[in-house]
């Protein structure tokens, strides 16, 4: 076999390139195109992912104790309904709405001094668990909402005490 | 990149590719069913190991249909009798025929069938395929020295095979 110098080889190589090979048929070619790799989720993509399902789950987390603590209230101001024409205000209406009742069994004239007194009886936390098993803490205080009525002419004094209870979520991030 | 951009150069890279895949599994298999069937499917495995989608590098597919082709040599022998038989008589040409120089592509094909496979397949990755000699050592698995030095005489022994007809 005769030995090819470099000038030789490189010529020679360059003729054989010239040589186009053939063109692949075109029901494979089809075939091919048809079975285009799709790009696969990456971890980034799967983490990015991720916020919009995780606020899903939390705007839900709130929906079990804001429904328990409507029921509560509920419950809580269902027994003492108040009347349909009191005063604006929101912490003030209970009691106010209990002076009106027994301002209606004292004449007008008499009373002379009416006192409205909000009295914080007690005030615990509790700590619920979520279905999820999460805990969450809530802030409970019970008040007591004291009218009282004075006709000093007549001596008459007429207390009356409402209980009521807040309820309010402290955290639920924490634990 | 977007999807159409995706589509567009999946199909860019196979129409440039293919013929190149194709020429080196006609040297491995023995029937032109099964060479299109190594392309094929060496294309899909070595797509699937990028998770970007984007197309595999050339020599991972040659690496694959080699691999491949060794796997399908280990066949039934009754088969491989049948199929012998029937590429005896279908033959399919290895370089375009259509274009001019028609009998130069003939003499070209015929010296590189007559050469030694462990020659004439580093011969056609490093000539059409475009791989360097260390991309045709990792196919092949062997040395890239020994890939250079097989190229070399494979080259020589295709110009004696073609009597002086090139350079």
């Amino acid at each position: 076999m005769s030995e090819l110098h470099d000038q030789e080889l490189k010529s020679f190589e360059a003729e054989l390139r010239k040589v186009q090979v053939a063109p692949a048929p075109d029901a494979l070619i089809s075939r091919l195109l048809a079975v285009r790799p799709r790009p696969q989720p990456t971890v980034v993509d799967r983490i990015h992912s991720e916020p919009q399902a995780y606020a899903w789950t939390r705007l839900l987390r709130w929906l079990a104790p804001a429904t328990a603590l409507g029921a509560l209230l509920l419950v809580t101001f269902g027994r003492h309904p108040s009347p349909p024409a009191g005063p604006s205000g929101t912490n003030s209406q209970q009691p106010q709405s209990a002076s009106a009742s027994l301002a209606s069994a004292v004449q007008p004239g008499n009373r002379d001094e009416i006192e409205i007194g909000r009295t914080l009886v007690a005030t615990f936390d509790a700590v619920a668990e979520m279905p999820s098993g999460e805990p969450v803490r809530f802030r409970c205080q019970e008040w007591a909402d004291t009218t009282v009525f004075r006709d000093r002419a007549r001596g008459i004094a007429i207390e009356r005490s409402t209980p009521r209870l807040e309820i309010v979520p402290i955290s639920f991030e924490t634990y | 990149m977007d999807e159409a951009a995706t589509e567009g150069n999946w199909r860019k890279w196979v129409e440039q590719h293919t013929p190149r895949f194709l020429l080196f599994a006609r040297q491995k298999a023995r029937t032109e069913a099964d060479a299109q069937d190594l392309v094929q499917d060496a294309v899909l495995e070595a797509a699937q190991r990028r998770p970007d989608g984007a197309p595999p590098p050339a020599a991972l597919v040659f690496a694959t249909i080699h691999r491949r082709a060794i796997d399908l040599a280990r066949g039934d022998d009754r088969r491989l009798e049948r199929e012998l038989a029937i590429a005896a008589t279908v033959g399919t040409s290895w370089f375009d025929t259509t274009a001019e120089d028609r009998e130069m592509k003939q003499l070209v094909e015929g010296a590189l069938k007559r050469l030694p496979e462990p020659y004439r397949e580093v011969v056609m990755l490093k000539t059409w395929g475009d791989l360097t000699f260390a991309e045709v050592a990792s196919v092949l698995g062997i040395p890239a020295n020994t890939a250079a030095s097989r190229y070399r005489y494979g080259l020589a022994e295709m110009r004696k095979l073609m009597k002086g007809v090139l350079a």
